[in-house]
Protein backbone atom coordinates (compact mmCIF):
# COMPACT_ATOMS: atom_id res chain seq x y z
CA UNK A 1 0.00 0.00 0.00
CA UNK A 2 3.01 2.22 0.97
CA UNK A 3 4.34 1.55 -2.04
CA UNK A 4 1.73 2.96 -4.29
CA UNK A 5 0.79 5.81 -2.69
CA UNK A 6 4.89 7.08 -2.42
CA UNK A 7 4.79 7.60 -6.40
CA UNK A 8 1.19 8.90 -6.84
CA UNK A 9 2.14 11.94 -3.89
CA UNK A 10 5.72 12.02 -5.65
CA UNK A 11 4.12 13.06 -8.97
CA UNK A 12 1.68 15.23 -7.60
CA UNK A 13 4.57 17.29 -6.02
CA UNK A 14 6.12 17.24 -9.45
CA UNK A 15 3.02 18.55 -10.42
CA UNK A 16 2.75 21.34 -8.31
CA UNK A 17 6.17 22.62 -8.70
CA UNK A 18 5.65 23.06 -12.22
CA UNK A 19 2.70 24.56 -11.89
CA UNK A 20 4.38 27.90 -9.71
CA UNK A 21 7.19 27.41 -11.49
CA UNK A 22 5.30 28.40 -14.51
CA UNK A 23 3.89 31.04 -12.89
CA UNK A 24 6.91 32.72 -11.75
CA UNK A 25 8.56 33.04 -15.31
CA UNK A 26 4.89 34.50 -16.28
CA UNK A 27 5.38 37.18 -14.06
CA UNK A 28 9.15 37.66 -14.92
CA UNK A 29 8.41 37.63 -18.99
CA UNK A 30 5.82 40.73 -17.90
CA UNK A 31 8.36 42.46 -16.60
CA UNK A 32 10.62 42.40 -19.09
CA UNK A 33 8.61 42.83 -21.57
CA UNK A 34 7.34 46.27 -20.08
CA UNK A 35 3.79 44.84 -20.60
CA UNK A 36 3.51 46.70 -16.70
CA UNK A 37 3.76 49.73 -18.06
CA UNK A 38 0.71 52.24 -18.98
CA UNK A 39 -0.87 52.71 -21.58
CA UNK A 40 -4.32 54.24 -23.37
CA UNK A 41 -6.00 53.91 -26.55
CA UNK A 42 -6.66 57.06 -29.18
CA UNK A 43 -7.70 57.35 -32.63
CA UNK A 44 -5.91 58.69 -36.04
CA UNK A 45 -7.66 60.90 -37.92
CA UNK A 46 -8.54 57.74 -40.40
CA UNK A 47 -10.38 56.67 -37.24
CA UNK A 48 -7.90 53.81 -36.64
CA UNK A 49 -7.53 53.05 -32.96
CA UNK A 50 -3.91 52.92 -31.67
CA UNK A 51 -2.80 51.96 -27.89
CA UNK A 52 0.42 53.97 -26.49
CA UNK A 53 1.52 50.44 -25.72
CA UNK A 54 2.65 50.00 -29.46
CA UNK A 55 5.44 52.75 -29.21
CA UNK A 56 7.41 50.47 -26.07
CA UNK A 57 11.23 50.74 -26.79
CA UNK A 58 11.37 54.65 -27.29
CA UNK A 59 10.83 57.59 -25.36
CA UNK A 60 6.99 58.82 -26.00
CA UNK A 61 5.94 62.56 -25.90
CA UNK A 62 2.48 62.73 -25.12
CA UNK A 63 1.20 66.19 -26.27
CA UNK A 64 -2.48 67.24 -24.84
CA UNK A 65 -3.89 70.03 -26.71
CA UNK A 66 -7.03 71.30 -28.71
CA UNK A 67 -7.26 73.61 -31.73
CA UNK A 68 -9.08 76.19 -30.24
CA UNK A 69 -5.83 76.57 -27.55
CA UNK A 70 -2.97 79.18 -28.63
CA UNK A 71 -0.49 78.38 -26.55
CA UNK A 72 -1.03 74.52 -27.82
CA UNK A 73 0.13 75.77 -31.24
CA UNK A 74 2.89 77.75 -29.28
CA UNK A 75 3.68 73.86 -28.34
CA UNK A 76 3.65 72.89 -31.32
CA UNK A 77 6.52 74.99 -32.57
CA UNK A 78 8.49 73.55 -30.07
CA UNK A 79 7.59 69.77 -30.36
CA UNK A 80 8.53 70.46 -34.07
CA UNK A 81 12.43 71.53 -32.55
CA UNK A 82 12.02 68.01 -30.90
CA UNK A 83 10.91 65.51 -33.85
CA UNK A 84 13.23 67.01 -35.85
CA UNK A 85 16.46 66.51 -33.72
CA UNK A 86 16.40 62.93 -32.52
CA UNK A 87 15.83 59.46 -34.81
CA UNK A 88 12.18 57.59 -34.57
CA UNK A 89 14.11 55.25 -32.94
CA UNK A 90 14.79 56.84 -29.54
CA UNK A 91 11.84 59.41 -29.59
CA UNK A 92 8.08 59.52 -30.79
CA UNK A 93 5.50 62.41 -30.26
CA UNK A 94 1.95 61.64 -30.03
CA UNK A 95 -0.01 64.91 -29.60
CA UNK A 96 -3.70 63.96 -28.62
CA UNK A 97 -6.96 66.58 -28.80
CA UNK A 98 -8.77 65.98 -25.63
CA UNK A 99 -11.60 68.40 -26.37
CA UNK A 100 -14.47 65.80 -27.32
CA UNK A 101 -16.45 68.31 -29.26
CA UNK A 102 -13.48 68.59 -31.86
CA UNK A 103 -13.49 66.11 -34.86
CA UNK A 104 -10.89 64.39 -36.90
CA UNK A 105 -11.32 66.73 -39.66
CA UNK A 106 -10.68 69.42 -37.15
CA UNK A 107 -7.59 67.98 -36.61
CA UNK A 108 -6.65 67.29 -39.97
CA UNK A 109 -7.41 71.08 -40.73
CA UNK A 110 -5.36 72.19 -37.74
CA UNK A 111 -2.15 70.61 -39.38
CA UNK A 112 -2.87 71.71 -43.27
CA UNK A 113 -2.95 75.57 -41.55
CA UNK A 114 0.28 75.24 -39.76
CA UNK A 115 1.91 73.61 -43.22
CA UNK A 116 0.64 76.47 -45.12
CA UNK A 117 2.83 78.60 -42.82
CA UNK A 118 5.79 76.03 -42.80
CA UNK A 119 5.39 74.07 -40.38
CA UNK A 120 4.90 70.48 -41.41
CA UNK A 121 3.65 68.76 -38.29
CA UNK A 122 4.43 65.24 -39.51
CA UNK A 123 4.52 62.92 -35.92
CA UNK A 124 1.28 61.24 -35.14
CA UNK A 125 -1.90 62.88 -33.75
CA UNK A 126 -5.10 61.47 -32.88
CA UNK A 127 -7.53 62.06 -31.18
CA UNK A 128 -8.76 60.95 -27.36
CA UNK A 129 -10.69 57.53 -26.92
CA UNK A 130 -9.81 57.06 -23.12
CA UNK A 131 -7.50 57.33 -20.33
CA UNK A 132 -5.51 60.53 -21.63
CA UNK A 133 -7.95 62.12 -19.61
CA UNK A 134 -6.81 60.87 -16.60
CA UNK A 135 -3.22 62.59 -17.49
CA UNK A 136 -4.83 65.64 -17.97
CA UNK A 137 -7.37 65.75 -14.78
CA UNK A 138 -3.62 65.49 -13.06
CA UNK A 139 -2.64 68.42 -14.58
CA UNK A 140 -5.07 70.04 -13.23
CA UNK A 141 -7.21 70.77 -16.75
CA UNK A 142 -4.52 72.92 -18.38
CA UNK A 143 -3.29 72.07 -21.96
CA UNK A 144 -0.90 72.05 -23.40
CA UNK A 145 -0.16 69.19 -21.09
CA UNK A 146 3.17 67.08 -21.59
CA UNK A 147 4.04 63.54 -19.95
CA UNK A 148 7.31 61.78 -21.36
CA UNK A 149 6.75 58.00 -20.82
CA UNK A 150 10.22 55.73 -20.92
CA UNK A 151 10.74 53.08 -23.22
CA UNK A 152 8.78 50.29 -20.95
CA UNK A 153 5.83 53.07 -20.94
CA UNK A 154 6.21 54.20 -17.36
CA UNK A 155 5.66 57.98 -16.88
CA UNK A 156 8.48 60.00 -16.53
CA UNK A 157 7.33 63.58 -16.50
CA UNK A 158 4.97 65.61 -16.46
CA UNK A 159 4.25 69.61 -17.07
CA UNK A 160 1.57 71.90 -17.12
CA UNK A 161 1.45 74.65 -19.48
CA UNK A 162 4.15 75.24 -23.21
CA UNK A 163 7.47 73.27 -22.41
CA UNK A 164 10.09 75.09 -24.41
CA UNK A 165 12.66 73.33 -26.49
CA UNK A 166 15.74 74.55 -25.77
CA UNK A 167 15.55 78.38 -25.23
CA UNK A 168 14.34 80.65 -22.92
CA UNK A 169 13.11 84.17 -24.61
CA UNK A 170 14.19 86.89 -22.36
CA UNK A 171 10.19 87.71 -20.78
CA UNK A 172 9.55 83.76 -20.61
CA UNK A 173 8.00 83.73 -16.88
CA UNK A 174 6.75 80.36 -17.09
CA UNK A 175 8.27 77.38 -15.38
CA UNK A 176 12.45 77.22 -16.76
CA UNK A 177 12.18 73.06 -17.70
CA UNK A 178 13.81 72.73 -20.78
CA UNK A 179 12.03 69.80 -22.96
CA UNK A 180 15.46 69.17 -24.79
CA UNK A 181 17.10 68.64 -21.18
CA UNK A 182 14.64 66.28 -20.27
CA UNK A 183 14.63 64.25 -23.50
CA UNK A 184 18.39 64.32 -23.68
CA UNK A 185 18.27 62.82 -19.73
CA UNK A 186 15.55 59.71 -20.49
CA UNK A 187 17.10 58.74 -23.60
CA UNK A 188 20.79 58.60 -22.52
CA UNK B 1 -35.31 123.37 -69.76
CA UNK B 2 -38.34 121.18 -68.50
CA UNK B 3 -36.53 117.88 -69.71
CA UNK B 4 -33.05 118.86 -67.93
CA UNK B 5 -35.00 119.79 -64.66
CA UNK B 6 -36.98 116.25 -65.13
CA UNK B 7 -33.58 114.55 -65.80
CA UNK B 8 -32.24 116.19 -62.73
CA UNK B 9 -35.05 115.02 -61.10
CA UNK B 10 -34.77 111.67 -61.50
CA UNK B 11 -30.69 111.65 -60.95
CA UNK B 12 -31.73 113.05 -57.70
CA UNK B 13 -34.12 110.23 -57.19
CA UNK B 14 -31.74 107.39 -58.32
CA UNK B 15 -28.91 109.10 -56.16
CA UNK B 16 -31.18 108.60 -53.00
CA UNK B 17 -32.63 105.90 -53.44
CA UNK B 18 -28.96 103.92 -53.98
CA UNK B 19 -27.55 105.86 -50.58
CA UNK B 20 -30.65 104.67 -49.03
CA UNK B 21 -30.26 100.71 -50.12
CA UNK B 22 -26.31 101.33 -49.06
CA UNK B 23 -27.17 102.61 -45.73
CA UNK B 24 -29.83 99.49 -45.68
CA UNK B 25 -28.28 96.70 -47.06
CA UNK B 26 -25.29 96.49 -43.94
CA UNK B 27 -27.65 96.72 -41.21
CA UNK B 28 -29.85 93.57 -43.02
CA UNK B 29 -26.19 91.67 -43.68
CA UNK B 30 -25.07 92.21 -39.67
CA UNK B 31 -28.00 91.49 -37.93
CA UNK B 32 -28.12 87.87 -39.88
CA UNK B 33 -25.72 87.03 -36.84
CA UNK B 34 -26.11 86.96 -33.49
CA UNK B 35 -24.53 89.37 -31.36
CA UNK B 36 -22.82 89.09 -27.75
CA UNK B 37 -22.87 91.21 -25.17
CA UNK B 38 -20.12 90.53 -22.08
CA UNK B 39 -20.63 92.50 -18.94
CA UNK B 40 -18.58 93.85 -17.87
CA UNK B 41 -17.15 93.92 -21.07
CA UNK B 42 -13.74 93.96 -19.84
CA UNK B 43 -13.79 91.48 -16.27
CA UNK B 44 -11.15 90.73 -13.85
CA UNK B 45 -10.03 87.24 -13.08
CA UNK B 46 -12.53 85.52 -10.72
CA UNK B 47 -14.47 87.78 -11.52
CA UNK B 48 -18.79 87.38 -12.41
CA UNK B 49 -20.16 88.09 -15.86
CA UNK B 50 -23.29 87.85 -17.21
CA UNK B 51 -23.46 87.02 -21.29
CA UNK B 52 -26.29 88.66 -23.17
CA UNK B 53 -27.08 87.37 -26.85
CA UNK B 54 -29.65 88.69 -29.08
CA UNK B 55 -30.30 86.71 -31.78
CA UNK B 56 -32.31 87.41 -35.40
CA UNK B 57 -33.33 83.81 -36.39
CA UNK B 58 -36.72 82.99 -35.09
CA UNK B 59 -36.38 79.41 -35.08
CA UNK B 60 -33.20 79.50 -32.85
CA UNK B 61 -34.27 76.78 -29.54
CA UNK B 62 -30.73 76.87 -27.86
CA UNK B 63 -27.84 78.85 -27.49
CA UNK B 64 -24.49 77.68 -25.50
CA UNK B 65 -21.67 79.88 -24.91
CA UNK B 66 -18.37 77.90 -24.97
CA UNK B 67 -15.91 79.48 -22.90
CA UNK B 68 -12.12 78.89 -22.40
CA UNK B 69 -9.79 80.99 -19.90
CA UNK B 70 -6.06 81.06 -20.60
CA UNK B 71 -3.25 82.63 -19.04
CA UNK B 72 -0.88 84.15 -21.66
CA UNK B 73 1.42 82.38 -23.75
CA UNK B 74 1.63 79.32 -20.94
CA UNK B 75 -2.00 77.48 -21.23
CA UNK B 76 -5.34 77.63 -21.33
CA UNK B 77 -8.12 75.88 -18.92
CA UNK B 78 -10.90 73.14 -20.04
CA UNK B 79 -13.76 74.37 -21.95
CA UNK B 80 -16.87 75.09 -19.97
CA UNK B 81 -20.06 75.23 -21.75
CA UNK B 82 -22.52 77.05 -20.58
CA UNK B 83 -26.29 76.91 -21.67
CA UNK B 84 -28.23 80.16 -21.84
CA UNK B 85 -31.81 81.01 -20.79
CA UNK B 86 -34.34 82.58 -22.94
CA UNK B 87 -35.71 85.78 -21.73
CA UNK B 88 -37.54 86.60 -24.84
CA UNK B 89 -37.80 85.84 -28.52
CA UNK B 90 -34.77 87.54 -29.11
CA UNK B 91 -32.58 87.45 -25.84
CA UNK B 92 -30.87 84.96 -24.67
CA UNK B 93 -28.55 85.51 -21.32
CA UNK B 94 -26.83 83.57 -18.60
CA UNK B 95 -23.97 84.12 -16.27
CA UNK B 96 -20.67 82.62 -15.26
CA UNK B 97 -18.12 82.92 -12.74
CA UNK B 98 -14.44 82.95 -14.12
CA UNK B 99 -12.31 80.66 -11.95
CA UNK B 100 -8.48 80.79 -12.40
CA UNK B 101 -7.00 83.61 -10.88
CA UNK B 102 -4.06 83.63 -13.21
CA UNK B 103 -6.16 84.05 -16.10
CA UNK B 104 -5.00 86.97 -18.29
CA UNK B 105 -7.87 86.48 -21.57
CA UNK B 106 -10.97 84.52 -22.28
CA UNK B 107 -12.01 83.30 -25.53
CA UNK B 108 -15.65 81.84 -26.50
CA UNK B 109 -17.35 80.64 -29.29
CA UNK B 110 -21.10 80.95 -30.13
CA UNK B 111 -23.42 77.94 -30.55
CA UNK B 112 -26.91 78.67 -31.48
CA UNK B 113 -29.58 76.35 -32.86
CA UNK B 114 -31.90 76.46 -34.83
CA UNK B 115 -34.44 74.26 -37.43
CA UNK B 116 -30.69 74.54 -39.55
CA UNK B 117 -29.13 72.55 -36.59
CA UNK B 118 -25.56 74.05 -34.67
CA UNK B 119 -23.62 77.07 -35.71
CA UNK B 120 -20.97 78.36 -35.02
CA UNK B 121 -20.41 82.29 -34.50
CA UNK B 122 -17.83 84.20 -33.12
CA UNK B 123 -15.07 81.69 -33.16
CA UNK B 124 -12.46 82.08 -30.63
CA UNK B 125 -13.15 85.80 -29.85
CA UNK B 126 -10.95 87.29 -27.21
CA UNK B 127 -11.02 88.86 -24.92
CA UNK B 128 -8.70 90.78 -22.70
CA UNK B 129 -9.07 90.66 -18.83
CA UNK B 130 -8.46 93.46 -16.87
CA UNK B 131 -5.26 92.52 -14.78
CA UNK B 132 -4.96 96.27 -12.88
CA UNK B 133 -4.34 95.49 -9.29
CA UNK B 134 -7.63 97.47 -7.75
CA UNK B 135 -8.76 97.35 -4.13
CA UNK B 136 -12.50 96.56 -3.26
CA UNK B 137 -15.38 97.74 -4.34
CA UNK B 138 -15.25 101.71 -3.49
CA UNK B 139 -11.46 102.46 -4.39
CA UNK B 140 -12.24 102.47 -8.16
CA UNK B 141 -14.27 105.64 -7.59
CA UNK B 142 -12.18 106.90 -5.71
CA UNK B 143 -9.26 106.39 -8.69
CA UNK B 144 -11.95 108.14 -10.74
CA UNK B 145 -12.92 111.21 -8.63
CA UNK B 146 -9.62 113.14 -8.61
CA UNK B 147 -10.10 113.95 -12.50
CA UNK B 148 -13.71 114.67 -12.52
CA UNK B 149 -12.93 117.42 -8.96
CA UNK B 150 -10.33 119.01 -10.76
CA UNK B 151 -12.04 119.77 -13.64
CA UNK B 152 -15.20 121.13 -11.41
CA UNK B 153 -12.01 123.74 -9.99
CA UNK B 154 -11.23 124.68 -12.48
CA UNK B 155 -14.72 125.96 -13.77
CA UNK B 156 -14.78 127.54 -10.61
CA UNK B 157 -11.98 129.44 -10.30
CA UNK B 158 -12.32 130.77 -13.96
CA UNK B 159 -16.17 131.83 -13.38
CA UNK B 160 -14.99 133.41 -10.28
CA UNK B 161 -12.34 135.04 -11.91
CA UNK B 162 -14.57 136.02 -14.21
CA UNK B 163 -17.45 137.59 -11.70
CA UNK B 164 -14.42 138.99 -9.81
CA UNK B 165 -12.62 141.06 -12.95
CA UNK B 166 -16.39 142.26 -13.74
CA UNK B 167 -17.06 143.72 -10.17
CA UNK B 168 -13.72 145.42 -10.57
CA UNK B 169 -14.91 147.09 -13.95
Amino acid sequence: MKKKILPIILIIVIIITGILSGCTTTNQNNSTNGTNGENFLFELPDSTEVELKEYRGKIVILDMWATWCSPCQYQMIELKKAYDTYSREDLEILSINVDPDETNQDILNFIELFSEHGYNLNWIFGNEIDDTAKYKKELNSGIPSICIFDRDGEILYKHVGVMLYDTFPDNWTGEKVLLKEKIDEYIN
Amino acid sequence: MKSLIKKNRIFKQILITFLLIGFFIPMIAVSAAPTVDINPTKPKPEQSITITVVVTDETTDAVHFLIQECEGTSLCHQQQNITLNKENNQAYSGSFTLEYPKATYMQYTLNVHTTDGWTKYDENTKVDLDLSTSNENGDNNVEDSPGFEFIVIAFSIIFISLFMYKRKR
